[in-house]
């Protein structure tokens, strides 16, 4: 079976067979991934054709010393976190009362509405993905920081800082 | 080794899913908490987290959702594929710029003719010849730029409704 190297490297030429391989390898867990940390199925619906269309995009240019898993990853979070970030500054706006006509606070979903364990929900986006990424998609510290694009020294301060505030949520409840 | 760094070799039992087995690692950290009150509520909440997320359900996702992704993919491979040199658009572009110039000349003629014809008294020729061109120049190049824009925008529409559609 070929490498997930391997087949990024055929996709960077065009290959479509190689493409769908990857696809059929990663869909299932980058869906996951997305479910837990936008708490969102439907928006991780949406953000996996997304990543898809990017590792699209971004084949012939991707860096052979690179391994895919964290990529893939990377580009997802990072997704992820464009999403949260648009939404923020849509609640704003709604709070603000600047909303144009035709728009409403109804459709925008707020945070509250995700549909997961409240205690993962209630984390801070950035120690959410770390959990996430490691307790559910066990990618390593390295590739965790190389997903992200942190050191890998915050890596594992958030791993630690996302465990300390779940204790502390579950001692309060 | 002091609490707080058996609890982060408890943290990183519980990430890499090894609390509950112990597997390969040393048990010091387990025997700890068995006599220290404050590990031993962090193992207990370890062990309750371990329990809760481990159970966590998720639907898996729907063959059609992963189905769309590949097509979307695939599309944007070939899209990505096919050549697509901006030589042919840039050509286009000079030829629609050049549509301008009856507009430019056009305008220019009736505001540098009125305003000479104004001015001609109170400003030196060569300064308003200076004008005259220098708006001239600005006014072409605006009008071309905004006509030679649309061979280009067309072109990158095309392809991101390839990519796309």
């Amino acid at each position: 079976m070929a490498s997930d190297e391997e087949l990024m490297r055929a996709v960077g030429q065009g290959d479509e067979r190689a493409l769908a391989s990857l696809v059929e390898r990663y869909a299932a867990r980058i869906h996951a991934f997305l479910t837990r940390v936008t708490g969102d199925r439907d928006d991780a619906d949406d953000l996996l054709q997304d990543t898809w269309m990017r590792v699209a995009r971004g084949a012939r240019g991707f860096d052979a010393a690179r391994l895919v898993r964290p990529w893939l990853y990377g580009i997802a979070a990072n997704l992820a976190r464009d999403l949260h970030r648009r939404r923020a500054v849509r609640l704003r706006a709604v709070q603000q009362g600047n909303v144009g006509v035709g728009e409403s606070a109804a459709t925008f979903r707020p945070v509250e509405r995700i549909d997961m364990r409240e205690r993962l929900a209630r984390l801070p986006e950035r120690l959410r993905e770390v959990l996430v990424l490691r307790y559910f998609d066990g990618l390593d510290e390295a590739e965790m920081a190389d997903a992200l694009g942190i050191p890998r020294g915050t890596v594992k301060s958030r791993l630690h800082g996302a465990l300390r505030e779940l204790r502390q949520n579950w001692e309060t409840t | 080794m002091n609490c707080d760094e058996f609890q982060q070799q408890l943290d990183e039992r519980a990430l890499a899913r090894a609390l509950a087995t112990g597997d390969g690692a040393a048990p010091e950290p387990l025997a700890h908490a068995a006599s220290c009150e404050s590990c031993g509520a962090h193992l207990a909440f370890l062990r309750a987290f371990e329990a809760e997320f481990a159970a966590l359900p998720l639907a898996p996702v729907r063959a059609s959702i992963v189905a769309s992704a590949q097509q979307r993919a695939t599309r944007a491979l070939r899209a990505r594929a096919r050549p697509h040199g901006f030589g042919r658009e840039l050509v286009a572009a000079l030829a629609v710029a050049m549509l301008a110039l009856p507009l430019v000349v056009a305008q220019a003629y009736v505001v540098v003719e009125s305003f000479a014809w104004l001015l001609a008294s109170w400003v030196p020729e060569p300064i308003l010849m200076g004008l005259g061109f220098g708006y001239l120049a600005s006014f072409a190049l605006g009008v071309g730029a905004l006509y030679g824009s649309i061979p280009l925008v067309v072109a990158w529409r095309r392809r991101a409704l390839l990519e796309w559609a």
